[in-house]
């Protein structure tokens, strides 16, 4: 396997960061040797397979798994009652008296959506399983439910959590600056109603749950393709009633995450009590229909949203009310609702900013973190309420957007809501996306193309991530979680024969941290990447970790790449001052390349081997006071602080931006959008390693113009998931999607010892412009966009309303 | 996920498959490419208790001319049929509907025997089946058959064969002089089951009147359908805007036109009219001589 | 009901066990042949990420019951690399980051080989409309047509998938 070889030219001293270095994982993954979670087998391992609920909303009953458990080879089942009683439930974010909803691993005493699970069984191989969950009889007495978030924020509405005072489960009002004001003064105000649809990244490889248990010292070992282990472990110790010490957490290789598999957590609970049940390991494998029903759902929200303008196009203020359709349990929620907070204004001077947020409960599936989680949802409130003020006041959307950004000489700029931009060029990025897609001509276009009958639109989005989380957004939704700040951590050992091993608490789903870490160990250290082996995948007995550790909120390039840094620092130093030692030289006249240590000037030197051997082997050749070996561990934390008192605060660190302009076709006759080019801007600071990023940003426009085109999650009136298969949910092909023309605009973050931002998860600029572009393009016919899921129906409805209108005008009537 | 349990045949000869079947009429189902039949089994929507693999028997694939038809083995690959440069050039409408089918690795597994037999409501062969007059051979025990199109379909999933039947020919009449037909299909994602898919096929008369029009709807209702009223109105007519549109009215009007995920009752009557213009058009242009390409949109 | 005797060719390979014939050819691969680089990501025969060659055709195992597969050969993404070297079509996916989770790659390398044996000079609207059988959630597929257009252009065309096994003549 080759690694690039780095050209002569050295930036900032740095060899190997920032080059488009070709990944050393790809190996295992290119000839079918990754190990993903559901190909560890342990001896003994039973299946299991979950039964669920079929309808909306239920009673249980009763659970009759008697015929089931007579099957050879059918060994446990396990129901709600016993998970009441066997377990705690699950922590809550939200305020009493709401906290006391009730949240298990499986369904207790009520189904609350379609495909909640209410109950496993485990047998000897998962066809078997299969065959016995058929003859698990559950009785079940429907109950309404509710399905639309208005009718269940409604006084009289079924309730979700019959012990809950009412479904609506958070609220809280963000007042930032005088927002009052700025619309009495306003010379234009809009006023929209706006529908950010349900979507998930749908990970290709589904979760994955390994569960075994030794019932003497209690301990259990956990694998799975799991983003969080270190949340999750205290997460799911406390309902199992286990020491968090004694539960291992192991993430295989993982098959894509998006933040869907953040919140599989109820589903470890579950495969370590059959464990302990059957005395046997026990593995549990989703299936797709699964993950669609009963995994998670991207944030769902209907905004009553407004922006005040004056006449000169300065955005004055905006102001919303979010509803946020949340299924049947809050899991990590609230924390999507809020994470609005984490950039608030995109890149614009609004000085004034009032959202209101209500979190509720419905009988569907449970939302949770999903590629920018939340953020994309406030970055498309604010680009469509911008774009429909530019239509309001006839200004072209462009012009507007660059009259309201935030300048690069203002920075760092902190915004309304406290959020402190770390650095970027917004009219920049701007200027240089409108030349590649030669926007004047693209106008001209599209004027002729519509002169010849077609449907042509432009569209312009801006996505914003702030990234990392700061945790002291917990402390706004509840002030008694004490909770602040982020770290993550690595470790770097150099053995006595001089091989490296580097581990972090980054949990990797195909971001390529084997490559990124090798490359900035490597340039501390003076070898290449291919002298680093970062051990693979994530286990909590043998790698570095903090109670953040994860992957989530673009963290890595931040947090997991600060941590590798720093570790490699440490042991760089200690490296230099053992060389220094030995050599009898100043720590200053001992540099490092070519996997030796030589002393500046001569030709004197020794092997990162020969220094390894010392400090473990040779120790009468070191001083007392410093410790033997070459181990560092090393723990990065960016500086953040508690927020203020009316919820003021820098929540993130980095703020990722990008830019896109789409252009668009409507097909007259079906209502289906072709998109003819779509120019894709990106700044996420310093690039570790630019072949990555851009396959981060691929993916991000990936999921994000698939989401607008394609993906939507229906739930019929009864609360069942139609689009429950992949034959139904409409994850995209290549065929589905035009030549991305992507570019990068790198400006360092202030903020960050390696001028990194957090990247991957996009800031949402492509489907808010395709939502933009259809916007124009339906514009001549009277229509507009209010869905962020540009369904074809909805399009030529709206085309064929306007020209019903126009023959009825030529007519007369 | 994982289907229920079955004994499994695989016969040697069409001889030994007639016999199985005549021996366990019930519970038992022919399997072909398996395309659509094992993803039914895996949700368990079909849950036979024998299966019948009849992928051995090598002579019920191929393309052959016969008694002035086009004709098709029912083990013939679907692969095999878009690779056909015959069927491209002289029947483009069979390579369009072929084409659009699902996806690569389906289109390797899958027959048109299977694709007609299974009378898939969202399956394209059907539909081109009726609008180019088609038929089928099946046989059994007791002896051989021809099904016309027309009387093949008799609900979803249930063709008018036996259930000690096996289809062994689908048979498509060769079109005379200045014809020309298109498929099409709206995809609101590749490879997906359509909103609608319309074929047409027709003969130009000297002054360029529709002699004959055959038009096949599907992916709309629980069967596909032959538009008999629109393919009325349209015989011996000279083209003009307002037949076109009353013609695609009646097209729009031909079943009962369901709603589901893929749209409402209302978008698939819209989307069916806008299909059957296009394909109208293309197909008066391949009868005209002229080379038009249909591929996913 | 009866179980069967089954003996499947895999990479030049001969597999014998004793199954039910529901057993899906993905889960004889993983897990009789115990060779894991074949995956499953749906229910539904859609993402193609069990796409494997029955006699140089590229299928989705997930759709053909085992005993079906009987008499034929088998190729799995095991199988591509010889030696130890790389195909060019696997080299290209290197250089061009064509994987990301990786958990596609296998059916997209299958279906790429099966492309190039059917079409060694695809346009890159022919390369999208051939793998659309493939889903992949990390790359946009920007990278993966990348990979499969420098393996058609790099004149390295070795073994496209269709030689040397020699299964039965196709039906």
């Amino acid at each position: 396997m080759t690694t690039e070889k780095a050209p002569a030219q050295e930036r900032q001293g740095k060899k190997w960061v920032g080059q488009p270095v070709r990944r050393k994982e790809d190996l295992r993954f290119l000839t079918g040797h990754g190990n993903y979670t559901d190909d560890v087998t342990l001896p003994g391992m039973l299946h299991a397979v979950f039964i669920r609920s079929p309808y909306a909303h239920a009673r249980i009953v009763g659970i009759n798994a008697s015929k089931a458990l007579e099957m050879d080879g059918v060994f446990a089942v396990l129901t709600g009652e016993e998970v009441k009683e066997m377990t705690d439930p699950f922590d809550e974010s939200i305020r009493a008296p709401f906290d006391q909803l009730r949240d298990y691993c499986l369904a207790v005493d009520t189904a609350k959506h379609a495909g909640e699970a209410v109950a496993a069984i485990v047998a000897e191989t998962p066809y078997l399983a299969a065959d016995a969950a058929e003859l698990v009889d559950v009785e079940y007495e429907p109950l309404p439910a509710v399905t639309n978030v208005e009718k269940a924020m409604e006084p009289d509405s079924p309730k979700v959590h019959s012990n809950l005072p009412s479904n609506v489960v958070w609220n809280d009002v963000f007042d930032y600056g005088d927002v009052e004001s700025a619309f009495r003064d306003a010379d234009v105000v809009v006023k929209e109603r706006l529908h950010f649809h349900r979507f998930t990244s749908a990970p290709l490889e589904n979760t994955v749950v390994i569960a075994s248990y030794e019932p003497i010292s209690d301990t259990a070992t956990v694998w799975s393709n799991n983003q969080r282990p270190m949340l999750n472990i205290p997460f799911i110790s406390k309902p199992l009633r286990m020491p968090s010490e004694n539960i291992r957490f192991i993430c295989p290789d993982i098959g894509g995450g998006f933040g869907i598999k953040n919140n599989s957590y109820p589903y470890l609970v579950a495969a370590v009590l059959l464990a302990k049940k059957t005395g046997r390991p026990v593995k549990w494998v989703e299936t797709r229909s699964e993950h669609l029903e009963a995994s998670t759902h991207g944030n769902e929200v209907l905004y009553d949203g407004e922006i005040a303008l004056s006449s000169d196009g300065t955005v004055l203020g905006v102001r919303a009310r979010a509803v946020h359709d949340e299924g049947s349990y809050m899991r990590r929620e609230p924390i999507g609702a809020i994470n609005f907070i984490r950039h608030a204004t995109v890149g614009y001077k609004i000085r004034n900013l009032k959202m209101d947020i209500s979190t509720v409960v419905t009988n569907k599936a449970v939302v949770g973190p999903n590629r920018s989680y939340g953020k994309m949802q406030q970055c498309y409130l604010i680009e469509r309420l911008i774009d429909c003020g530019a239509r309001q006041l006839g200004m072209d959307p462009v012009e507007l957007r660059m009259k309201n950004f935030v300048q690069p000489d203002e920075m760092p700029y902190e915004n309304v809501s406290g959020c402190r931009l770390d650095g970027g060029d917004y009219p920049g990025m701007m200027r240089r996306a409108m030349e590649t897609f030669d926007y004047e001509g693209a106008k001209r276009e599209c004027d002729e193309a519509r002169k010849q009958g077609c449907i042509m639109g432009i569209g312009v989005g801006m996505g914003m991530d702030g990234c990392p989380i700061n945790a002291a957004l917990i402390r706004v939704i509840d002030p008694k979680r004490q909770t602040s700040g982020d770290s993550e951590a690595a470790s770097i050992r150099i053995d006595e024969t001089g091989g490296i091993l580097v581990t972090t608490g980054s949990v990797p789903q195909g971001q390529g941290f084997e490559t990124t870490c090798a490359q900035i160990v490597a340039d501390e250290l003076g070898i290449t990447p291919d002298d680093i082996r970062v051990a693979p995948g994530f286990d909590s007995a043998t790698h570095a970790y903090t109670a953040f550790s994860g992957t989530y909120a673009s963290r890595f390039a931040i947090v997991g790449a600060g941590a590798v840094y720093g570790a490699g620092r440490q042991i760089r130093d200690k490296i230099v001052k053992i060389a220094a030692l030995l050599m009898e030289v100043a720590e200053d006249d001992i540099e490092l390349a070519d996997g030796q240590a030589r002393v500046r000037g001569t030709n004197r030197s020794m092997t990162l081997r020969e220094i390894a051997h010392v400090a473990w082997r040779d120790l009468a050749r070191l001083p007392e006071d410093l410790e033997a070996g070459l181990y560092t561990h090393y723990v990065y934390r960016p500086k953040f602080d508690m927020p203020e008192a009316n919820k003021r605060g820098n929540f993130s660190f980095t703020y990722s931006y990008g830019i896109t302009l789409a252009l668009v076709e409507i097909d007259a006759g079906t209502g289906k959008v072709k998109v003819h080019r779509l120019v894709v801007m990106d700044d996420f600071g310093r690039r570790l390693n630019p072949l990555i990023v851009e396959g981060q940003i691929h993916g991000a426009i990936g999921h994000q113009l698939g989401a607008a085109l394609y993906e939507n999650l229906y739930y019929d009136d009864e609360g069942q998931l139609l689009s429950s298969t992949f034959k139904d949910y409409w994850a995209p092909t290549a065929a589905d999607f035009p030549e991305f023309e992507v570019e990068y605009l790198e400006t360092p973050s202030i903020a960050t010892p390696l001028g990194t931002r957090g990247g991957g998860e996009g800031g949402g600029s492509p489907l808010i412009a395709a939502s933009n572009a259809v916007d124009n393009a339906l514009a001549p016919f009277g229509g507009h966009i209010t869905d962020s899921f540009l369904a074809p129906e909805r399009i030529l409805k709206q085309l064929q309303q306007s020209s019903d209108h126009q023959t009825e005008i030529e007519s007369g009537g | 996920m994982y289907p229920a349990n079955f004994v499994y045949e695989r016969p040697e000869t069409l001889e030994e498959a007639l016999e199985l079947l005549a021996e366990h009429r019930n519970g038992t189902k022919i399997i072909a490419g398996g395309a659509t039949l094992v993803p039914l089994m895996k949700l368990r929507l079909a849950t036979p208790e024998r299966l019948i693999d009849i992928g051995g028997l090598r002579d019920l694939a191929g393309e052959s001319q016969r008694d002035g038809h086009l004709v098709f083995g029912a083990m013939t690959r679907h692969v095999k049929i878009e690779d056909s440069a015959n069927v491209r050039e002289s029947f483009p409408i069979l390579h369009d509907l072929v084409s659009q089918i699902a996806d690569r690795q389906i289109r390797n597994m899958g027959t048109v025997g299977g694709g007609v037999a299974v009378v898939d409501p969202g399956g394209d062969w059907c539909p081109g089946l009726l609008a180019l007059d088609g038929s089928v051979r099946c046989a059994s025990k007791r002896g051989e058959r021809t099904i016309a199109a027309r009387d093949l379909f008799l609900d979803a999933y249930t063709p008018a064969l036996e259930p000690d039947e096996l289809l062994t020919e689908v048979r498509f009449p060769l079109p005379p002089a200045k014809s020309g037909g298109a498929h099409l299909k709206l995809q609101l994602r590749a490879g997906v089951y359509g909103v609608s898919c319309v074929s047409v096929q027709l003969t130009l008369g000297e002054s360029g009147s529709y002699e004959n029009v055959g038009v096949g709807v599907g992916g709309v209702g629980t069967l596909p359908v032959k538009a008999v009223v629109a393919e009325e109105l349209l015989k011996g007519q000279e083209p003009s805007e307002e037949l076109l549109r009353r013609a695609a009215e009646e097209v729009s009007e031909c079943t009962e036109f369901i709603s589901d995920i893929r749209g409402s009752s209302e978008y698939r009557k819209e989307v069916t009219k806008s299909l059957f213009r296009r394909a109208l058009d293309i197909a008066a242009r391949r009868a005209k001589g002229e080379t038009v390409e249909v591929e996913y949109a | 009901m009866p179980k069967r005797q089954v003996t499947l060719r895999i990479n030049d390979e001969s597999y014998t066990a004793e199954i039910e014939p529901r057993m899906l050819l993905v889960d004889f691969i993983r897990t009789l042949a115990k060779l894991t680089g074949t995956h499953v990501g749906c229910d539904t025969s859609n993402c193609g990420a069990c796409t494997v060659h029955l006699d140089g055709r590229s299928i989705k195992s997930c759709t053909i019951f085992a005993p079906q597969a009987e008499g034929h050969e088998i190729r799995t993404i095991e199988g591509v690399a010889k030696n130890g070297e790389l195909h060019p079509l696997q080299q290209a996916f290197h250089e061009h980051h064509g994987l990301q989770c990786g958990y596609c790659t296998p059916g997209m390398i299958m279906s790429g080989l099966q492309l190039l044996s059917r079409n060694p000079t695809p346009t890159r609207a022919e390369i999208r409309a051939d793998i659309s059988g493939n889903i992949c959630r990390c790359t946009g597929y920007q990278n993966i047509v990348e990979s499969i257009e420098a393996a058609s252009k790099s004149g390295k065309a070795g073994d496209w998938g269709q030689a040397p096994w020699k299964g039965p003549s196709e039906t």
